[in-house]
């Protein structure tokens, strides 16, 4: 068979291919994403000590460990979310966010880092990032609730308030009794007049929460929209009482008890 | 006349090859001498700084030399025959007499004028590198001429395949004997027996891989070959396209890489360089043939220096035996005498190439001697070659499952890659197997980008550290100034100082030194190598990659401001700072017509002292870079420790000049302090860069950024006045290029500027200052040629990106010897983007746009 001219010309050409294809232009696989490991049970005891150390508050000593960890193994999630709780701890907001950025390429569920990654974006004062990010989570799990609550908020922070109740809508009818999601669509529908139905949610959130802050601060306003003072005033000063560091709280409080606010809004 | 018209033909004297070998040599190291000269950086290394003096005197002797190399070749004609045929043999003497016409009015040109005596850095060099090719070119083609018709070509080819497999199997037994010997000499303090096992056994798999692919590529020749009239010479040809073909890839992708020479000209030159010396070779392939009555059966055999009539040429085991034994020996010799003289094991993949050829020649006259004739086995042959492709994939694959269980910390592949520093001849595999580059244009981007030709006009970009309107120094009465003395050691490791390694007790002098100061303990350069990093010691942060834009005095913001200050400088001018320090009538020169290479910090240190006195008339200012510990003054020395003290695991001859430099040194600190004037100076320790000495395999500083040579020594010695009004932090990351803005700051410029290009005080008066100017990711770079990198986590990680081997690597920098890992994917997508950037920073800094290589 070799004697055919052909066959003679063929074989070594197909040879050369072959050795051509199989060790140049797809050469073995590359043990590298998985084999820089550092041998199991010397990771197990780097974590464990990185993660006691969190627990002790000792971050910076926690550092050096997970870093390590992460070193060795770049591409695992599970240190991503241990140094971005780290650095996080730490203020350190730019490597925060760079690990959660890894965190949300790696992690088979990514939907974890939120809004974890927002808010250190936030912290950072990256605003569209903030956006970008939270829409990103939302994209992840578009029917999970709190993926919706972190959107369909982050919409309403930024004044897009039909879009925002549109979403609270959705989260309402996947998750009635979601507190949050209530309370925001409370606001969104006060925001576009609809006071009675959204003073009929705030006040469901409140007979089961009476203590939810956010609830409180929302029938206030809606209450006091509503031209019904004393009980907004309540309101405000309860949540004032429940949590003495949100500003707005008395800022409202003040403008409803100067009777200003309700002025303004009419 | 009449003995040059002799009638009778006969093959080519041994002489004759001998003389045309030196002809041959001389012009190609001329032409070689002169493209160095064209390519920045190697004009500043070879040509201004003399790293090979030799090379030097060559340039300066060319002259006179190309007279002798005439005479040679007027005594290879006389020598050689001229062609049997009378009209022919009178046209060959007018072409020979053309030689001399054309090359001799060239030889009384250059004894007016010695051109490369003193060559420039310009077009000019380039067209005498190509220039100096024409005389080899010419010669070869005159002996083609004439000795072409006297060839007879069989019309049938010799069925050579066994003796090619043959030759090819046992050139790869051979070479994976011999490397794999050397590897385990030069490795036996890095690899264990199961190391070795391993290597060995690769590299002998790799090494019969490769041989026979050879095989096959010789088969196919063959096949192409019997398709025409008279298949030997069609095989002779092909044989000589394709070691042309390998000997231009080679040179262009294995050699100018390293000396960061791209683009047409690399390729132009590559493919003149290769194409003469194909043609050379041939032309003594042609000549050695004596043309007699016997026609030529084999084209490669020819091709190979072998009478190609299919006579025997070895004739005895023993006579084979010694040739492979000493062939064997010089391989070995070569590849353990060069290693620590070695541009990253350039010069010993080359020598490796060329044992390659002398061993399949040696195997292949083995093969005529021994297989010649017998069965058409072609078939089998081809079939063994094609399963050698699954045997190795599946022994690459059982050697890595198997590994782990050898207990090795490091991966199978990251093994190979250790291993490979100590064997050239895998190495040359290796790299080439295992790089699985494909350039997405990413590393055409930074080989583009990395030692930016003069051709490419960049403007200056003045490097302003301080807000020119900044107040005056508080301390403008120039009594009150300090004196500055920087001593920037070539070549210093910081692990070689007591101060930084608790074993190390040969440098008493520097551990006092560093007691009464601050080291700090997270030094590293920006750049590997001299070329860029003693630069950007001047400048006070990063630079464009070109050596250099000119003039560099806008740049130079430690002279700009020690002249402000009206200080009186002492500057070793070496070849670099020629160029970076401006001479100005307050620099005064150390080491005045001392070559760079013989700096001696011992003697430059006794030329300054007497100078001191001038500091009682006001600040006084000195810098040198002394060359005691350089690898190539250590080996020019002989390599060998001058003095018998022990050193333990240190390497000797580095660590025993160490230890006389750090007398030196002491004894200087000593008079400065006799003087009066060591607590009112500023006195550094530092190092341009540092070195390998001999880790998995590396030696000097070539074109790489590992771990040990980004790394450096960093030791201040602050006037009193300023140790209890500034503070610092040691354990920060600190580069040598943050001695400019840290004297700015010193001196009293405020506020330091604070971006990319700048370095940054390393002292302060409140701590809290020193906060604003820390950044995420620091670009590192090669001085010499693509390799870039990223050093992070407060120099605790670093990234590197090898433009010339493609090489993705990082190192954990909190291991003791961090070594190199190979990067996943997803590095590589966050770091190469991040290099880009960087780069591009650094470009724009110049209002240079970075060249694109490809998407």
């Amino acid at each position: 068979m070799y004697d055919i001219p052909f066959v003679r010309f063929a074989a070594p050409c197909a040879i050369l291919y072959l050795f051509f294809y199989f060790l140049i232009v797809n050469p073995p696989m590359d043990q590298t994403d998985s084999a820089n490991q550092i041998p199991p049970e010397e990771a197990q005891a780097l974590r464990q000590k990185g993660l006691r150390l969190m627990e002790a508050k000792q971050f910076e000593d926690a550092l050096e460990p997970l870093t390590k960890l992460h070193l060795a193994s770049p591409d695992s999630h599970i240190y991503h979310h241990d140094l971005a709780e780290v650095f996080h701890a730490l203020g350190n907001y730019e490597e925060e966010v760079k690990m959660w950025e890894l965190y949300m390429v790696h992690s088979p569920v990514p939907g974890d880092g939120c809004p974890q990654i927002s808010e250190a974006y936030r912290a950072l004062g990256k605003l569209d990032e903030v956006m970008k990010s939270t829409k990103r989570c939302f994209d992840f799990e578009p029917t999970n609730a709190d993926m919706i609550f972190f959107y369909a908020h982050e919409l309403e922070r930024r004044g897009q308030t039909a879009q925002a109740r549109q979403l609270y809508e959705k989260g309402r009818a996947l998750a009635p009794n979601y507190p949050d999601i209530n309370v925001g669509l409370a606001r969104t529908r006060s925001a576009s007049g609809q006071d009675a139905e959204a003073k009929k949610l705030v006040d469901e959130v409140l007979k089961t929460r009476p203590d939810n802050v956010d609830a409180l601060v929302a029938a206030g306003l809606i209450y006091a929209r509503m031209g019904q003072r004393a009980p907004a005033i309540q309101f405000l000063r309860h949540a004032r009482v429940l949590a003495p560091a949100y500003r707005e709280v008395e800022t409202l409080l003040a403008g409803v008890m100067r009777n200003r606010y309700v002025r303004q809004m009419q | 006349m009449n003995l040059l018209l002799t009638t009778h033909v006969s093959s080519l004297p041994a002489i004759g090859i001998a003389l045309r070998a030196i002809i041959a040599s001389f012009f190609v190291v001329t032409s070689l001498f002169s493209l160095l000269a064209f390519v920045p950086f190697t004009y500043e290394v070879f040509h201004k700084a003399e790293l090979v003096p030799v090379l030097n005197s060559f340039g300066r002797m060319h002259h006179r030399l190309y007279w002798g190399v005439l005479l040679l070749a007027a005594i290879a004609f006389a020598l050689e025959p001229l062609p049997g045929v009378v009209e022919r043999a009178r046209k060959a003497v007018r072409v020979r007499a053309m030689f001399w016409l054309v090359h001799v009015p060239i030889g009384v040109w250059t004894l007016w004028k010695p051109v490369f005596a003193v060559m420039v850095n310009g077009y000019s060099s380039y067209l005498w590198a190509l220039a100096m090719l024409e005389p080899l070119l010419y010669l070869s083609l005159v002996l083609w001429w004439e000795r072409w018709p006297g060839l007879r070509w069989s019309a049938q080819a010799a069925a050579d395949d066994r003796r090619v497999f043959f030759a090819a199997a046992c050139s790869a037994a051979f070479l994976s004997l011999v490397y794999s010997l050397v590897a385990i000499w030069r490795g036996q303090a890095s690899l264990g027996l199961v190391d070795r096992v391993f290597g060995v056994s690769t590299s002998f798999v790799t090494h019969l891989l490769v041989c026979l692919a050879l095989f096959v590529i010789l088969n196919l020749i063959a096949v192409v070959a019997g398709w025409f009239r008279r298949p030997p010479l069609v095989q002779f040809a092909i044989c000589y396209l394709f070691g042309c073909t390998v000997f231009f890839l080679t040179i262009r992708s294995m050699v100018f890489p390293s000396i960061s020479f791209n683009g047409f000209q690399a390729n132009f030159y590559a493919g003149a360089l290769a194409v003469t010396v194909s043609i050379f070779l041939a032309s003594l392939s042609v000549a050695r043939h004596a043309p007699g009555a016997k026609s030529i059966e084999s084209g490669l055999t020819l091709a190979l220096w072998m009478r190609a009539t299919g006579e025997p040429i070895v004739r005895t085991w023993r006579r084979v035996a010694l040739s492979a034994l000493a062939l064997g020996i010089a391989a070995a010799a070569i590849a353990i005498g060069s290693a620590k003289t070695d541009w990253n094991h350039l010069f010993q993949k080359l020598t490796a190439l060329a044992v390659w050829i002398a061993a399949f020649r040696l195997f292949y006259a083995v093969g005529l001697w021994k297989v010649a004739g017998g069965r058409h086995q072609t078939g089998r042959l081809l079939i063994a070659a094609f399963f050698l492709l699954p045997a190795y994939r599946l022994t690459e694959a059982g050697a890595t499952a198997v590994w782990p269980r050898s207990g090795s910390p490091v991966t199978f592949s990251r093994f190979l890659d250790v291993y490979s520093g100590f064997d050239a001849s895998f190495k040359i595999m290796h790299d080439a197997l295992g790089s699985g580059a494909v350039d997405n244009g990413y590393y055409q981007f930074l080989s583009k980008n990395t030692n930016l030709p003069r051709s490419v006009t960049i403007k200056p970009a003045p490097m302003n550290l301080a807000d020119a309107s900044a107040p005056p120094a508080s301390a403008a009465d120039r009594s009150q100034l300090p004196h500055i003395f920087i001593i920037t050691v070539d070549s210093l490791r910081r692990d070689y100082l007591a101060p930084y390694n608790s074993q190390v007790d040969f440098t008493p002098s520097i551990a006092k030194f560093a007691q009464e100061g601050i080291a700090m303990k997270n030094s590293f350069t920006r750049y590997g190598g001299t070329g860029l990093s003693e630069p950007s010691i001047w400048v006070g942060g990063m630079m464009i990659h070109q050596q250099y834009v000119t003039p560099f005095s806008p740049m130079n913001s430690m002279q700009r401001v020690l002249e402000e200050y009206d200080y009186k400088m002492f500057v070793s001018r070496d070849s670099i700072l020629q160029t970076v320090v401006a001479e100005t009538p307050k620099v005064k020169l150390l080491d005045e017509g001392v070559q760079t290479m013989n700096y001696d910090l011992c003697r430059t240190l006794t030329e300054l002292e007497p100078k001191l006195d001038a500091a009682s008339h006001g600040p006084v200012f000195a810098y040198t870079q002394p060359q005691n510990i350089h690898i190539s003054a250590i080996n020019r020395e002989g390599g060998k420790a001058i003095d018998d003290g022990n050193y333990g695991t240190f390497y000797a001859p580095y660590a025993s000049r160490l230890k006389r430099l750090d007398g030196c040194f002491g004894d200087f600190i000593q008079k400065l302090k006799n003087r009066g004037i060591y607590d009112s100076s500023i006195v550094v320790l530092t190092a341009d860069h540092g070195d390998s000495l001999g880790e998995e395999g590396r030696w000097g500083h070539a074109y790489t950024i590992f771990p040990e040579i980004l790394r450096v020594p960093l030791i201040i010695h602050l006037p009193a006045s300023m140790r209890d009004r500034y503070v610092t932090r040691p354990e920060a990351l600190s580069f040598n290029s943050d001695l400019s803005p840290t004297i700015h700051y010193l001196l009293g410029k405020r506020p330091i500027v604070k971006g990319e290009m700048y370095g940054r005080p390393l002292f302060t008066e409140k701590i809290d200052e020193q906060n604003a100017y820390k950044r995420d990711h620091y670009l590192v770079s090669s001085s010499y040629a693509a390799v870039h990198g990223i050093l992070s986590g407060d120099g605790r990680f670093l990234y590197t990106s090898d433009a010339v081997n493609f090489k993705e690597s990082w190192f954990d920098m909190t291991e003791t010897a961090p070594s190199a890992h190979r990067a996943t994917s997803s590095m590589k997508l966050e770091y190469q983007k991040l290099i880009r950037e960087k780069i591009g920073i650094v470009s724009r800094f110049y209002s240079f746009a970075p060249l694109e290589g490809g998407k």
